[in-house]
């Protein structure tokens, strides 16, 4: 027994039973996938954050210059959680610097920069310590592993050592002599300012611990040394104080009005601003974020989707119970109260479809990382689900205005139903306004009779048909522009097709090439080891050697003339090692890469692709730049100058005409629209007077074992820590999963996103049928055969999809071209038109439709004409 | 009693050329307790002067008043509760709710009025009704003449001033509608329930206190039956 009116509501979603489970499928898909996003994003963000916490380290600001009677005030502020002191202690010679060094910046040692910390500094800050200890007094220190050489014989941790303190004092140009104040973050740049060291003091330090290097790159001057700080007397002027809020909101406002009450200025805060960033202290910057507008693009067509799922199964289960409302308008219900009714049951569907699709969503998303997981992906080991009760929020009230929304025009038109439909007695089909629809011949001869009426059902009712095909429009349009999002995102995050061999040695530091290179050859499953260099260089060719295409593309380059030859600038002096010439062979268009005959004659090889860019086009082109014959003469130099000295201009024969050459982009075209010449090592050596600048590649064979050269490799790290080397190998097995992490969160994505299409098309295909049960059978009942029953659906069906396809492939295809607009500006590459999805989701709507048609109208066809004729609902 | 007063009643269908005129100028009273059959040929306007009789159809022109209220002038919101309080209408398709059993199709005016159950009332009509043992099915289960004896039941739920029955019987064989026909008739007399009834059956008519005759729009006989 009801109590109330508004109880009917459980009463039609219970009869209704598929339409109901159909919408509340639809409600949890998008309360998922909105759930999923926002999920997604947190967690990113909050990777993020750790990583910045990681290498930034935990706090929100830093106070320099500090008195230490201020110190209190800051560190006792009610705003303040954490806080740590640290203060310079000046700095240390190393040593001198050589004459060679100063030349690049005047500074007349090798420094390090002395700082002492307090216990929670040290706990705030992501110092880590490969061997001993963090400082806990002032008298005890952590050097830097690379520190260590420096002194005459290597401490180890529990080793004492006396460092002179003392002031670096920088004279200025006008004579002033200034104290560098040994900030946080570094101090003054150096380059020509005078500089000379004052020695204050010397202490002696207990080393407690050895430190990772950062400066990898070994040519720094500075090296950061962790001492210890005794907190009880502090009453130097200039404490820098790291500070934590308990709440990093308005941490800026915070830091400010600290400062402001202790008598310090803006000047004397520095903010750890990725961290602010990150937790959206400055939030129009990351709205910039060509990350965040996809984010929103996509939120939009998934709440867009969703919504046109969802108005269109409460729409016809409105249209489906016209009779039903003008029924109850007729026993006196008001339109509020019909209103009423309807968004009860938006409600209830939210109610039971909202949590489940919260649930669903961080459920998918566990799932995913737990595959990702499976794969040992790097960047998931600090990446942890993190359900922020934001999202949830967020994401729910999205669901009840989704609901909502879908349901109010609905709502709208139950409440103005008349009461005089359910007293004249129609079902809801008698009230839709026919329209009277001209006869096909052509449709009629194609189709038949069936095609006929087809037709005619299709166009009698435009708001059906319109409502038919948007819902089909959506979804292909929402497929359409999912699956170029995925290839974009591909294309991003793609491995670039440099063949950059499996390792690099960027660096030799002081250890001997030649014999690496003979060792490294000898190494099992080393295919090729290729000791490339590069020179800069300037060439001369005759003029109508660079292809038109080029000079119009790079108006005014090609005009410079010596000698009657033409200058190309920024061209390059390649070689690979003599032992590698053959590896270009696949490459050669035309002559030789013979070794000894290209020494015998003095020859070269020219490389004739050449990508520029097209101004006018605003776009990249590959075209061939130079059009080389075999026997050309090149004139190189390393420098033109105008003296027109022509003892600097060596003369070369093109004997070979390259595709392109090996290895990375640098080796491979010619760059910068100048000219890639390769040759033998002995020619590129007289060719450049300065000396060559060298880096190995090592090539693997396919499926080697990459262990004895890993191992090789480390080993001569240790031995020289300034030989330094890339690891292609272990990049593109990362690159490798990034990919499959990508697939998975994509084409889950994609996934998804079609079964909401597909929930779309069935809901409206199979209404459209039910609601003219009657109809069918009176159709029948005159005679239509079972057979030609279907085709006549089928045929409908057809149509509704093509005309999707021609809607949601324009649509579709506009918002594909939105999307790579957005994500042009992260990498760039050419847009097409997506024609493989237009092909799919036209298929696959049409198959759904058909599908879709199916169901219902066998449900039609088993049962007894009479009995449906008769069939009032 | 006067309870239903109509004055210049129209209303027309169309414009120009087309322009049906299906009420005509029609003036007529129904007092408290009366039972007036209205009969005449199809599309003669009898189910549309119905309609307006009870609020479910607006006039082109002229007035209807029922209890001394001119319906007309109320609200859409108004005339749904007028409605739903005073008129029960009885339909030849009976219009039940498929998805309520025949307790709550017949108590549907006072649900939603959210007023409090006159059970004793109601218990009583059920079982005037015959309904007693059908009280918990839903409407599919019934048979036509179930089905419309649920539709009076709805009808007389709210006590309204007039219940309107359009053609209740015609869907129903002979021994159904005279079964109909005399629970309308005990049920106006136990109730003093005014009872306006369409009908093409003359025996029906013939049980009335009055007789209206209706073409094309007008009434062109109006005459008591003692």
């Amino acid at each position: 027994m009801i109590k109330n009116y508004k109880q009917i509501t459980y009463r039609y979603l219970k009869v209704q039973k598929k339409r109901t489970i159909l919408t509340i499928i639809g409600i949890i898909l998008s309360v998922a996938l909105i759930t999923a996003i926002g999920t997604m994003a947190i967690s990113m963000r909050d990777a993020a954050i750790k990583d910045v916490i990681k290498r930034m380290g935990d706090y929100h600001a830093i106070f320099t210059d500090v008195p230490s009677d201020k110190i209190d005030k800051i560190t006792k502020n009610v705003e303040v959680e954490k806080s740590g002191i640290t203060k310079p202690d000046g700095y240390a010679p190393l040593r001198e610097t050589t004459e060679e060094e100063r030349e690049s910046l005047p500074i007349p040692y090798k420094y390090l920069r002395v700082r002492g910390y307090d216990k929670e500094t040290l706990d705030i800050l992501p110092y880590k310590i490969k061997e001993g200890r963090l400082p806990i007094s002032s008298d005890e220190i952590v050097l830097e592993k690379l520190v260590l050489e420096y002194f005459p014989k290597k401490p180890k941790v529990g080793d004492k050592i006396v460092l002179s303190l003392g002031k670096r004092i920088i004279k200025e140009p006008d004579g002033k002599e200034t104290v560098d104040p040994q900030s946080v973050d570094g101090g003054f740049i150096y380059s020509d300012i005078e500089e000379r060291f004052e020695k204050e003091k010397e202490k002696e330090y207990t080393v407690v611990g050895i430190a990772d290097s950062d400066n990898v790159w070994e040519d720094g001057y500075m090296y950061d040394t962790i001492v210890g700080l005794d907190k009880k007397d502090l009453k130097d002027n200039s404490y820098d104080i790291y500070v934590r809020f308990s709440s990093i909101n308005k941490a800026r406002n915070k830091a400010e009005k600290i400062a402001k009450n202790i008598g310090l200025t803006e000047g004397n805060i520095q903010y750890n601003d990725d961290l602010l960033e990150l937790s959206a202290q400055s939030a129009s910057k990351s709205l910039n974020n060509a990350l965040v507008k996809i984010l929103i693009f996509i939120i939009t067509l998934v709440i867009v989707a969703t919504v046109a799922v969802i108005y269109n199964s409460f729409n016809i289960s409105i249209l489906e119970r016209i009779s039903q409302f003008g029924l109850l308008r007729s026993v006196g219900s008001t339109p509020k109260q019909i209103r009423n009714m309807v968004f009860k049951e938006a409600t209830i569907l939210g109610v039971i479809g909202i949590p489940v699709g919260l649930f669903c969503g961080v459920l998918a998303m566990r799932i995913v990382l737990y595959i990702i997981s499976l794969i040992k992906f790097d960047f998931v080991a600090d990446f942890e689900i993190v359900i922020s009760p934001v999202v949830l929020v967020i994401s729910s009230i999205l669901g009840l205005i989704t609901v909502y929304l879908s349901a109010y025009g609905p709502a709208r038109k139950a409440g103005k139903i008349s009461p005089l439909d359910a007293v004249r007695n129609t079902g809801g089909f008698k009230k839709e306004t026919f329209k009277k629809v001209k006869s096909s011949k052509l449709i009629r001869k194609l189709f038949g009779m069936e095609g006929e009426l087809a037709y005619k059902n299709l166009r009698r009712n435009r708001k059906r048909f319109t409502i038919t095909v948007f819902s089909m429009v959506i979804s292909m349009v929402l497929f359409i522009s999912f699956s170029s999002f995925s290839k974009y995102m591909f294309r991003i995050g793609a491995v670039s097709d440099d063949e950059m061999g499996n390792f690099l040695i960027y660096s030799p530091g002081n250890l001997d090439l030649d014999s690496m290179y003979k060792e490294l050859k000898n190494i099992e499953d080393v295919k090729r080891v290729y000791k490339a260099s590069t020179s800069y260089a300037d060439a001369l060719v005759k003029n109508d050697v660079i292809s038109p295409k080029l000079k119009e593309l790079n108006e005014g380059l090609y005009d410079e003339k010596i000698q009657g030859s033409t200058v190309v600038y920024n061209s390059n002096i390649i070689t690979f090692g003599n032992d590698n010439m053959d590896a270009l062979k696949p490459y050669l268009k035309n002559g030789t890469v013979d070794a000894e005959k290209l020494n015998s004659e003095n020859g070269v090889l020219v490389v004739a692709t050449t990508p520029t860019y097209d101004e006018k086009n605003d776009k990249s082109v590959i075209i061939e730049g130079f059009k080389f014959k075999i026997g050309d003469k090149i004139l190189v130099s390393d420098h033109i100058d105008d003296t027109d000295n022509k003892d600097n201009l060596k003369e070369v024969k093109v004997m070979g005409i390259l595709e392109r050459g090996l290895l990375s982009n640098e080796y491979k075209y010619n760059l910068n629209d100048g000219l890639s010449i390769i040759s033998t090592e002995e020619i590129c050596e007289k060719l450049m007077d300065d000396g060559l600048d060298t880096q190995v590649y090592i090539e693997m064979e396919r499926d080697g074992n990459n262990k004895p050269v890993r191992k090789y490799l480390s080993g001569l790290k240790e031995k020289d820590l300034k030989f330094n080397y890339l690891d292609y190998s272990e990049q593109a097995e990362e690159d490798r999963k990034v990919n499959i992490v990508m697939n998975i969160f994509l084409y889950g994505f994609v996934a998804v996103i079609a079964l909401i299409s597909c929930v779309n098309i069935i809901n409206t295909i199979s209404t459209n049928l039910i609601l003219r049960t009657r109809e069918l059978a009176m159709i029948k009942a005159v005679g239509m055969a079972q057979k030609s029953v279907r085709k006549m659906v089928a045929l409908e069906s057809i149509y509704y999809g093509l005309m999707a396809t021609i809607y949601g492939g324009i649509i579709g295809t506009g918002l594909s071209y939105l999307l790579y607009r957005i994500v042009m500006r992260i990498r760039g590459f050419d847009w097409m038109i997506p024609w493989n999805s237009i092909f799919i989701s036209s298929i696959g709507a049409i198959v759904v439709a058909l599908i879709s048609a199916y169901i219902p109208l066998k449900r039609i066809n088993n049962g007894n004409i009479i009995d449906k004729i008769k069939m009032e609902e | 009693m006067e309870v239903v007063r109509v004055e210049n009643l129209c209303k027309v269908y169309g414009t120009g050329e087309m322009k049906v005129k299906a009420v005509d100028n029609i003036n007529l009273t129904i007092n408290q307790g009366e039972f007036v059959a209205i009969v005449g040929p199809s599309g003669s306007g009898k189910s549309t002067l119905l309609h307006l009789l009870g609020g479910v159809d607006r006039p082109s022109s002229g007035k209807v008043i029922v209890d001394g209220v001119d319906i007309y002038s109320l609200s859409e919101e108004e005339l749904a509760i007028f409605r739903r309080r005073k008129v029960g209408f009885i339909f030849q398709f009976y219009n039940l709710v498929p998805v309520l059993d025949v307790e709550e199709n017949i108590l549907l005016p006072l649900l939603l009025d959210n007023k409090k159950l006159d059970r004793k009332y109601i218990d009583e009509l059920i079982s005037i009704l015959g309904l007693n043992e059908r009280k918990d099915h839903l409407p599919n289960e019934l048979s036509g003449g179930q089905q419309q004896r649920v539709s009076i039941g709805r009808a007389l739920a709210y006590s309204p001033s007039i219940v309107l029955a359009d053609e209740p019987t015609g869907n129903l064989d002979s021994q159904n509608s005279k079964e109909i026909i005399d629970l309308l008739k005990l049920s106006v007399q136990k109730y003093n329930q005014t009872l306006v009834l369409i009908t093409h059956d003359l025996d029906i008519a013939s049980q009335a206190d009055r007789i209206i005759t209706i073409e094309d729009g007008s009434i062109v006989k109006d005459e008591k039956i003692s």
